[in-house]
């Protein structure tokens, strides 16, 4: 079960990170003011990278071992 | 008018851009409800966490809390930006020669249309609904006599002054 959840979430941040790029890649081609659209990508990836960051560091310490048990007692 | 310093990738050489027009921000702002619905809801979870983790806190249940909490504020800072994007790319620009008409539909379907001045034959404009009105926002029917019978500018601000900018250029390209 772990591992299927470990799964789905690689395949989430997977989705996070080709969504940005191919964002970051149709904005940077398309903008006709590159002055008002450089400062919000870099916006854009920082804060990007934070929230995943972020939410992988409560995703290991998910105690999935422990809720399973909790789980099958019940 | 005074040419505005910015490009696009079919600019001829000796075109200038006059004006850029984009949809009304209200527009955008509708768009953004439903993500700032959910913000809310997640704020007030937050604010309410200490007290109903007080109660009952299953092993690891913060945790999972503070995960899905990020996992969501991921989703909506994604789909804003998204929103965002599909309006700030969704332009219409008007040259010295022509209106160039560009349409981004999701992050990768983009259509680009064109229409000359002198392939102008009538522009009309339409304002519906309380605010609209109040906002000043509508819609300007260009009728073309080429292929494309119609271009449409959908929620742009200002509409009459538009429309008149455009029947000025529209003028002025008749008489050269």
């Amino acid at each position: 079960m772990t591992a299927m959840f470990t799964i789905i979430y690689i395949f989430f941040i997977f989705f996070v990170t080709l969504t940005s790029f191919f964002f970051v890649t149709r904005l940077q081609k398309y903008s006709i003011n590159p002055r008002l659209t450089k400062p919000l990508i870099l916006l854009f990836i920082i804060t990007t990278s934070i929230l995943v960051i972020i939410n992988i560091l409560f995703f290991i310490n998910i105690p999935f071992a422990e809720i399973f048990d909790t789980v099958n007692y019940y | 008018m005074k040419p505005l310093d910015f490009y696009f990738s079919s600019q001829h050489p000796n075109e200038k851009i006059l004006f850029i027009v984009h949809r009304h921000w209200f527009n955008m702002l509708v768009q953004f409800i439903p993500l700032l619905s959910l913000l809310g809801i997640m704020i007030i979870s937050f604010i309410m966490q200490p007290y109903i983790f007080e109660d009952f806190a299953p092993e690891g249940g913060q945790t999972i809390f503070f995960f899905l909490q990020t996992f969501f504020l991921i989703f909506i800072w994604i789909f804003g930006f998204i929103i965002w994007f599909d309006y700030y790319l969704d332009i219409w620009i008007i040259t010295t020669e022509r209106i160039v008409n560009v349409e981004q539909k999701g992050l990768f379907s983009r259509q680009v249309s064109e229409l000359k001045f002198n392939h102008i034959q009538d522009i009309s404009t339409d304002i519906k609904g309380f605010f609209p009105t109040i906002l000043n926002f509508g819609d300007i029917t260009v009728q073309t006599a080429s292929e494309q019978s119609h271009f449409i500018f959908r929620s742009v601000g200002n509409p009459y002054k538009i429309k008149s900018d455009l029947m000025y250029q529209v003028k002025k390209m008749k008489q050269k």
